[in-house]
């Protein structure tokens, strides 16, 4: 039975006593108005009977008409009253039928009291008024008394229907108490009681403690409510229980694990201490063998361009070998364990895969011809020339694995396939085929080449050399790079080694010429045997806007000469290949300077080998050489130089018998075998060359002298080579000299050393052991403007990140004198306004001054410059002051670097 | 179940109070078991007037008051009180006349309450067939009537109020057992009769019988008397017969026609004209001012008429007992005290 079901019967049982308490008031009330009508009736013939009585007396004794006449009213009013009067039942109607019976036989005796005597005697009229009068006493005594009946009815019933409904009143109120009592009781018992021990409950379980119960069997909603709060305490007690107990298993685990973890600090400590030792022991070993082997190979260098008799040679090129293998050994180990290490740092820049593949080439057409073998590269036209990536990584790869065919082919051909399969407008994935026609590889040991110091036999080790790194360190690379490495090979049939490498595609800064560019349907030559060589070429040329003509042999481009000549054409340019049969390159320039009357543009010369025959014979009308694969930059810059120099062909010639100017170098090197290194190939190129053995010794040194450049060992005693470069440019700062170029010249391979060196404000990183030509290309081309202002123009005055946009200015030197001066004039304030920005930590400011300063740089297509001052830009508003400090740091130095060479520029171009 | 019933528990169980209450008012009124028995000898004229005697014997209202009731029947009123006077019976039910006729004559008697009171009960019978139509019509008629009765001051009041006064007529007496026959017979022109001798005279008469009543003339009252020796001792005996005979005239008002048989019973089988004359309105017990007034007056007729010896109009006050209906009834009691 629910509560509310019980609590409806209540209400419903104490409306119900509720409305009959109420009617009984109303019919009580009823009742009352009747009685009172009853009392007032009665009332009435009481004073009526005795009015009458008194009125009979007086016309009996006395006769007199007033008193008729009052007898009468009274009679009429007495009579409209009993005539009125309402029947109520027994005994009452019987004593009103007396009443009015009494009534009407007073009326008579009343008529026979006003009779006159008529015919009776005096005597006998006197004894019947006498008698009729007694008898109207006694009427009138029944008629009092039957009113008092009336009246006493009257009154007994009210007092019986007063009694009564009391009685029902008092009844009904009694229920309605006792139901309310009962309701209350009810709901004491059912509602409030069951409430109160639950909200007992409610309070434990506020203060936790769960093993309250109600216990309540009540029936309805506040037993459902007390037994759902039943299984909830009992829920909470279970579910604490287990929690406390897994919060102990938790405390106990926790303990066990503060001490796990304590032990695992401990151990990641060491584990750190121990990897830093390793990679630190790894760098130091590099170093350590690094800084002997640079010796041993360079002092065999030294000594292979020495007169030796044949033996000797021998000796000594079996000497250059073995270091050259120990340095590749070297070099493995310390990448598998910069890899290993997790180490391993990919750089993401923007470069000529172009060129990066022309110098691969370059770099293996040697020792493929060594052994006898073919070589070449293959370039799909949908390959693009700028990426984005690691290059030096990616040339690590290909190199060893050009590497590797060339070393396990003894017979046929070794060719490096580069395709591409555009993925987006801006992706696209390379795929790098090295083929050989070599051993081959069973496969068996396909899946094993790429994993850690594995070679498909043991006795390949023994024959070819090598640690079986290589591949390893490839698939790491390539798997880093985000591509795949696979192999597909036959045992004794040659391999192919495949490499996949999604890339980034760049805008080449070469890709198109602009607008009103002179290269604009500028009509060219293409003379080459190689049909896939032709197609690389023309497209490239049409992309720029040019309108190249192709020719595939000497005669074909004599043939096509002469017919333009006729028809009164000219190409301003020829690109001729200079290994063609038949008729070669060189055979057909000495064609063309023999045809005199016919004009003839500038000519680049493209080989896949060296070019320096050509300077003695043909120069007078080559304007440019360049070694195949040729990059887009290379090329352009080439064809824009060659155009220059044509029209000062007489220059060109003069200049290219000049020799090498001669630098102020200063050394510092603390190791005797690399000093005699350095200063036996600098002094043989008749650089004058300072010794320092320290770097403090180096400092004192500059600090006297003038040096175009300063070649500091980064691991000397007393100073090393990064404090001893701060302090040389804190010199030059000093004193406002002209700023010196700074070379580190260090065994750390690490990019961290790059960086640490470009940080400590040098300009160029020369690894160790380096070769003969890295070291006079850093001395003899990362020369200041005014060293390079005295080369030749056309070939190498321009430094590497000047941009087009330089070089079409040069072809205005007004204009781009006068934008030279006004740089000049702008860029100390700006520099200064900077400099003010970022000591007042003025992000907005900065951002301003950087964007002016990079519209000004932007001019000269100076792209390192553009580069640090776009990024100072974005630093400025990102409000990344600290980076922006640094980056400043770097535009400075690229300024300092630039202003130079833009003065001696406009001077050149003055004069 | 239990907790719906609960509250309607409750509520029946105050119906059941209030049933209780009303049964135990119910119950008061009926006897009181245990009581000593008492006994009463009445002598009770067997006549209309006495009809509430005769339910409450029927229906046994007095034995319920523990009182054993011995009927003593009369035929009229005057016999009873001879019988009462002569000390053969303890009460009688007569009327107001043969009381005062007894007082005057020395009798001791004390009136218990009036029973029954009527203005129709006394009336004159006459024979049309000579030449009486109205009451006027009776000077010089031989009319009978029973001397010392209610009959006898009703035909002195009939014929004052007629100017027949004086010896106009001729006023005979009879015998209460031949009147009847004398009438019947021609003998009389005229009878004073009262039920049931009345309806007998009437269908002696036959058709030319002609009825006169005066209600105005005169109320006639039944009373119970008995000596004062025995009133004044027998309270008990008293108020028990008036509270059975209270009874018994409620039952007449509730169930006349009940009575009317008991009645017809009662009477032996009396002319239907008798018990239908029955009105339940005049069967009150009471003790009321005109019941005096009329003795008085009917003494002051008896000096007059020397129906008495010379006397002081005796004061009846005292033949009244005051004390047995008021205890029971005491509204029923009009008179100045």
């Amino acid at each position: 039975m629910k509560i509310r079901r019980q609590i409806y019967v209540s209400g419903i049982a104490a409306l119900l006593t509720i409305v009959l308490l109420a009617i009984t008031v109303v019919v009580r009330s009823e009742q009352k108005i009747s009685e009172t009508a009853d009392r007032e009736l009665t009332e009435f013939l009481f004073r009526s009977v005795a009015q009458l009585r008194l009125l009979a007396v007086e016309t009996s004794l006395y006769h007199e008409p007033r008193a008729e006449e009052q007898w009468l009213l009274r009679q009429e009013a007495v009579s409209d009253a009993l005539s009125t009067a309402p029947a109520r039942g027994e005994p009452w109607n019987q004593a009103l039928l007396k009443v009015r019976a009494a009534y009407e036989i007073l009326v008579v005796l009343h008529q026979r009291l006003a009779e006159p005597p008529g015919q009776m005697s005096e005597a006998e009229y006197r004894e019947l008024q006498a008698r009729t009068l007694s008898s109207l006493m006694v009427v009138s005594n029944d008629f009092w008394d039957q009113t008092s009946q009336l009246s006493h009815l009257a009154q007994q019933q009210a007092e019986s229907r007063e009694a009564g409904s009391k009685l029902l009143i008092y009844s009904m109120l009694g229920i309605l108490l006792i139901n309310i009592v009962g309701l209350i009781g009810l709901l004491y018992r059912h509602v409030l009681s069951p409430l109160a021990t639950i909200t007992t409950g409610i309070d434990r379980v506020a203060a936790r403690d769960y093993a309250f119960r109600t216990n309540l069997s009540q029936e309805g909603e506040v037993g459902d409510v007390a037994r759902a709060f039943d299984r909830m305490t009992a829920e909470l007690e279970r579910s604490t229980g287990a929690l406390e107990l897994e919060i102990a298993q938790r405390a106990q685990a926790q303990t066990a694990l503060s001490l796990s973890n304590a032990e695992l600090e401990t151990a990641v400590v060491k584990a750190t201490a121990a990897s830093r030792a390793k990679s630190e022991f790894v760098a130091s070993m590099s170093h350590e063998v690094r800084t002997p082997l640079n010796g041993l190979i360079g002092m065999t260098d030294l000594m292979l361009r020495s007169n030796l008799n044949a033996q000797q040679r021998g000796f000594m090129q079996s000497v250059k070998e073995s270091g050259d293998a120990l340095l590749r050994i070297v070099n493995d180990i310390l990448d598998f364990s910069k890899i290993e290490a997790g180490k391993l740092a990919l750089t993401s820049e923007t470069y000529d895969l172009h060129r990066s593949l022309a110098q691969l080439e370059k770099m293996f057409a040697p020792v493929a011809q060594q052994k006898q073998l073919g070589f070449g590269l293959e370039l799909s036209p949908l390959v693009p020339s700028h990426i984005r990536g690691d290059e030096g990584r990616l040339l690590q790869v290909l190199t060893n694995l050009v590497g590797n065919a060339l070393k396990f082919t003894t017979l046929g051909k070794v060719t490096l396939k580069v395709s591409a399969r555009p993925m987006d407008e801006l992706h696209s994935e390379l795929c790098f085929t090295v083929s050989d026609t070599g051993i081959g590889i069973s496969p068996e040991h396909q899946a094993l080449i790429f994993e850690s110091f594995s070679q498909v036999d043991a006795t390949n080790t023994r024959r070819y050399g090598g640690t079986g790194l290589g591949l390893a360190i490839c698939n790491r690379l390539v798997r880093a790079m985000g591509g795949s490495i696979r192999v597909e090979s036959q045992s004794g049939n040659g391999s192919h080694f495949i490499v996949t490498l999604p890339v980034r595609i760049e805008q080449s800064p070469f890709a198109r010429a602009d607008s009103h560019d002179v290269l604009d349907d500028l009509p060219v030559l293409v003379v080459d045997d190689h049909r896939a060589n032709r197609e690389v070429l023309e497209a490239t040329l049409r992309r720029w806007g040019m309108r190249p003509v192709c020719c595939e042999s000497g005669a074909a481009a004599l043939c096509e000469i002469e017919l333009a000549s006729r028809s009164g054409k000219f190409y301003p340019l020829l690109l001729i290949d200079l290994c063609m049969p038949d008729m070669n390159g060189t055979a057909l320039v000495e064609q063309l300077c023999s045809k005199t009357e016919w004009p003839v543009g500038a000519v680049i010369l493209l080989s896949s080998d060296d070019l320096s025959e050509l300077k003695t014979g043909a120069g007078s009308i080559v304007c440019g050489q360049l070694r195949k694969p040729v990059s887009d930059e290379d090329l352009l810059k080439t064809i824009r130089q060659a155009l220059l120099s044509h029209k000062a062909r007489h220059r060109a010639r003069q200049q290219s018998s000049k020799p090498v100017r001669v630098q102020r170098i200063l050394l510092a090197e603390d190791n005797p075998v690399n000093q005699r290194l350095a200063l036996a190939i600098l002094e043989e190129r008749g650089h004058r060359v300072d010794l320092a053995v320290d770097g403090q010794q180096c400092v004192a040194l500059f600090e006297k002298g003038q040096y175009d450049v300063v070649l500091l060992d980064i691991s000397m005693p007393i100073l090393d080579g990064y404090e001893a470069a701060r302090q040389i440019r804190a010199i030059e700062a000093r004193t406002g000299r002209r700023p010196s170029v700074l070379v580190a010249v260090t065994a750390h391979a690490m990019q961290e050393a790059r960086e640490q060196s470009l940080a400590a404000g040098m300009d160029r990183h020369l690894g160790k052991p380096y070769l003969v030509e890295q070291l006079l290309e850093v001395v003899e081309h990362t020369l200041p403007a005014k060293a390079l202002v005295e080369h030749e123009p056309g070939s190498e005055m321009s430094p590497a990140d000047f941009g087009p946009a330089f070089h079409q200015l040069a072809q205005r030197p007004a204009l781009l004198a006068e934008l030279i001066h006004l740089f000049m004039e702008g860029v100390v304030p700006a520099m200064a306004a900077t400099r003010r920005a970022l000591q007042l930590d003025d992000a907005e400011e900065l951002r301003r001054t950087a964007h002016l300063m990079c519209g000004s740089v932007t001019n000269f297509g100076a792209t390192r410059a553009i580069e640090l001052a776009r990024k100072l830009e974005a630093c400025a508003s990102a409000n990344d002051m600290p980076q922006a400090g640094a980056v400043f740091q770097e535009f400075d130095t690229e300024v300092s670097r630039v202003k130079p060479y833009l003065l001696q520029f406009a001077g050149g171009v003055k004069t | 179940m239990r907790k719906i019933w609960l509250p309607l528990l409750f509520t029946l169980v105050g119906f059941a109070l209030i049933a209780v209450r009303q049964a135990d008012q119910a119950a008061s009124q009926k006897s009181e078991p245990g009581k000593p028995r008492l006994r009463v000898v009445l002598a009770l004229p067997t006549q209309p007037s006495n009809a509430g005697w005769f339910v409450g014997i029927e229906k046994g209202y007095f034995a319920e008051q523990g009182v054993e009731l011995v009927n003593q029947p009369h035929a009229i009123g005057l016999q009873a009180q001879d019988a009462v006077i002569r000390g053969r019976a303890d009460l009688a039910l007569v009327a107001d006349t043969p009381v005062m006729f007894a007082v005057m004559r020395g009798a001791d008697l004390s009136i218990v309450a009036t029973t029954y009171s009527s203005r129709d009960y006394m009336a004159l019978v006459a024979r049309g067939d000579r030449g009486i139509a109205r009451a006027a019509d009776l000077s010089g008629k031989k009319i009978g009537y029973v001397p010392n009765t209610s009959g006898h001051f009703f035909l002195y009041s009939l014929l004052l109020a007629n100017g027949l006064g004086s010896g106009r007529a001729l006023p005979t007496v009879v015998s209460p057992a031949e009147s009847v026959a004398l009438i019947g017979s021609g003998a009389l022109d005229a009878l004073v009769s009262w039920e049931p001798t009345l309806t007998e005279a009437k269908a002696a008469i036959g058709a030319s019988a002609v009825v006169f009543h005066g209600p105005e003339l005169y109320t006639v009252r039944f009373s119970l008397v008995g000596l004062s020796s025995y009133v004044s001792t027998h309270p008990a005996e008293l108020k028990a017969l008036l509270k059975g005979l209270m009874r018994a005239n409620d039952f007449i008002r509730e169930q006349p026609e009940q009575a009317r048989l008991i009645l017809a019973k009662s009477l032996h089988g009396p002319q239907p004209a008798v018990v239908e004359a029955l009105v339940p309105g005049d069967y009150r017990i009471s003790l009321d001012q005109g019941q005096l007034i009329t003795l008085e007056d009917q003494a002051r007729w008896a000096l007059k008429e020397d129906l008495v010896p010379q006397q002081p109009v005796p004061n009846f006050l005292r033949h009244m007992d005051l004390t047995t209906l008021v205890d029971i009834a005491p509204e029923n009691v009009t008179l100045v005290r």
